[in-house]
């Protein structure tokens, strides 16, 4: 059944979002068709949107937005079954854009380009014309010179906008990011550049060369040739006409403001952009040369496969930096302890033993050799322990055991002995009493001669 | 007037080729910070050149941002320079290569995690590399990243563990991109 073009496209603008999609995917895949099949499945998303409650609707809308009636009422301008392909009327996808600032397409390169041939053409053509009133080809030649004008005026707004919306949106889009969080935020924020990049580039730029007056080394100014058509009507006695092509010329300079401050809004970023293009580039150049120099030692011996001859030191950058035990340090960092006191204790140990050889042969030992307890000091200490009167609740039994200790052991005492004397204690009290270990952060510590002891707080509880 | 207690913290440092950058990352407050080492050779440059000078030592001030010393008349092999040199390198070209920003890398709240860089470097044109390099072959990334950068001050892990650029790093690359 057909509907009507007007109720056609009432329905359509209705339902712009669909048509909104239909543009979007023309622009991302910058093409002025689109695939067949890819506006049947929007249509077909559509009517499932709408679903079996209003079956009216849904016929209305099936019967309007079928392609036979898209094509007879001229919305959809072109057809291609082999290509499988459809084109929209341009100037109803104009309508449509014109609903959304985000969808105003703005001038590229070539448009500008061919507004300029098209003006160059009027001018040569009135140019060859009688400006006499009875004229008709001069007359239709008028006619398409307004129209022309009126268009490139239109245009031109329209690509203002376009600008200062893209403008603003990469903008803030860029100022947000700005704190690069994650690497896909990172990665979206690059792209948004490049997009500054392109815009500028092919839009900016041309335009504002457009919009300059001033003459092009090769090719006439476009707003120079409107002068020029201005000036030939007003020599030729169209004084009205040629003050009315002024107005249009001064109406589409008016927009060069805009769109210079629209540039400078985004030379900033477009000077990140380049700071970023060129380090991508050294990095890439220094990769390539590393790569090479790493491939080139492939087919040498396996002796010599090391890339190390192949470098002159002096362009090194850190040339020189001083080699580094980094075994060394990793083990200090990895054990939080202080291993002067177990060095020292190690120390004590070996020289114990040392004197345990020579007085095990001391017969005052008989035949009941001590383990271990060779050691006078560590004796001393056992002593100590012993005969020390310490009644739980203890709240720091390391402080106790010290104390103790440098009382009684006086200018013999170290700070190492005192691991052994809380070990001797906790064996001869340990069954009895309860030890309990706090793991707070900072440690304990103990300072005594120059020597710090850090350690976890041993309470000593019934 | 050089700080005695300072002086020792940096030849405790720079012996070990270790860098002094120009700030130091604090994770508490996952902040950049000035670093007093840096500052006191900085003010006390000519006084510290001639006492490394005695010692045989050349007292090195790069790109205004980081400070070690080399050996007069060499002595240390380059071995350990090309190594920093081919892994920073590989980190900044998968950075780019993964379309990143490169500012990832030198801001200090961002970085680039292990998982990113292990995955990656495991890739055979990296890893060829760094075997010539003499790198990766008995030890892991991690193992390789920490000693060569991290602990000479090169690179720093942030607070969220992910590896970020220090001064002596980022000045790397700038000469790269300047030169």
């Amino acid at each position: 059944m057909n509907v009507a073009l007007d109720r056609t496209l009432i329905l359509l603008i209705e339902h712009k979002e669909m048509m909104f999609q239909l543009i979007d995917y023309m622009d991302q895949n910058q093409r002025k068709d689109l695939p067949a099949e890819v506006f049947y499945n929007s249509i077909r998303a559509k009517l499932e949107n709408i679903g079996n409650k209003k079956e009216a609707d849904r016929d209305r809308l099936n019967n309007a937005f079928d392609l036979g009636n898209l094509i007879k009422t001229g919305i959809v301008s072109e057809s291609n079954k082999s290509r499988g392909t459809i084109a929209f009327q341009p100037a109803v996808l104009e309508i449509f854009r014109l609903f959304d600032k985000e969808r105003v397409r703005g001038l590229s390169s070539a448009d500008l380009e061919n507004i300029r041939v098209q003006l160059e053409g009027a001018h040569q053509r009135l140019e060859s014309l009688s400006f006499a009133d009875d004229n008709i080809d001069f007359l239709e030649q008028h006619d398409q010179l307004f129209d022309l004008l009126r268009r490139i005026n239109s245009q031109i707004q329209s690509n203002t906008d376009h600008l200062q919306f893209e403008a603003d949106r990469l903008s803030q889009r860029l100022d947000h990011d700005q704190a690069l969080l994650s690497l896909n935020e990172s990665r979206q924020h690059r792209e948004i550049l490049a997009q500054v990049k392109k815009i500028y580039d092919r839009e900016i730029i041309p335009t504002l060369e457009f919009l300059n007056a001033r003459e092009y080394s090769k090719t006439k100014a476009p707003l120079t040739v409107i002068d020029d058509i201005s000036r030939l009507y007003d020599i030729r006695g169209h004084e009205a006409d040629s003050l009315y092509i002024d107005q249009y010329k001064l109406s589409i300079l008016s927009h060069y403001k805009a769109v210079e401050k629209v540039k400078q809004a985004l030379q900033r970023y477009l000077h990140q952009e380049r700071r970023h293009r060129l380090t991508y580039d050294a990095i890439e150049k220094a990769y390539l040369n590393l790569q090479a120099l790493a491939q080139s030692t492939f087919t040498e011996s396996l002796k010599e496969k090391y890339i190390f001859k192949s470098l002159d030191s002096e362009t090194l950058y850190f040339y020189g930096l001083k080699t580094h035990a980094a075994g060394q340090e990793a083990r200090i960092e990895w054990h939080d302890r202080n291993h002067m006191v177990y060095f020292n204790e190690y120390l004590i140990q070996q020289s114990a033993r040392k004197r345990s050889d020579s007085s095990a042969q001391i017969k005052t030992f008989k035949d009941k050799q001590q383990n271990d307890r060779h050691n006078a000091i560590k004796r001393r200490i056992e002593q100590l322990v012993k005969q020390f009167d310490i009644k739980p609740p203890v709240d720091d039994l390391y402080v106790v055991v010290h104390n103790l200790l440098a009382e009684e052991l006086k200018q013999d005492y170290q700070l190492n002995y005192l691991l052994y004397g809380v070990s001797s204690f906790k064996q001869r009290y340990g069954k009895k009493f309860k030890v309990q270990v706090s793991f707070n952060r900072p440690q304990q510590s103990i300072r005594y001669q120059n020597q710090v002891l850090e350690y976890n707080k041993r309470e000593f509880i019934l | 007037m050089i700080s005695n207690e300072l002086s020792q913290a940096i030849y405790n440092d720079l012996v070990k080729g270790k860098t002094i950058n120009k700030h130091s990352y604090i994770v508490k407050t996952n902040e950049l910070e000035e670093n007093p080492l840096y500052n006191e050779v900085f003010i006390n440059f000519d006084e510290y050149r001639q006492l490394y000078q005695r010692i045989n030592f050349d007292l090195i001030h790069k790109n205004s941002s980081f400070f070690f010393i080399r050996e007069i008349n060499g002595g240390d092999a380059n071995e350990a320079t090309i190594k920093i040199q081919a892994l920073l390198i590989i980190i900044g070209r998968i950075v780019t290569e993964k379309g990143y920003l490169f500012d990832v890398l030198t801001d200090h709240r961002a970085g680039i995690g292990l998982e990113d860089l292990s995955v990656a470097m495991s890739e055979e044109r990296y890893s060829d590399i760094l075997h010539t390099c003499k790198l990766c072959i008995s030890r892991s990334i991690e193992e390789e990243i920490n000693s060569h950068l991290i602990i000479r001050g090169i690179m720093f892990k942030n607070s969220r563990g992910h590896y970020v650029l220090s001064d002596a790093g980022t000045a790397f690359f700038n000469e790269l991109t300047e030169s």
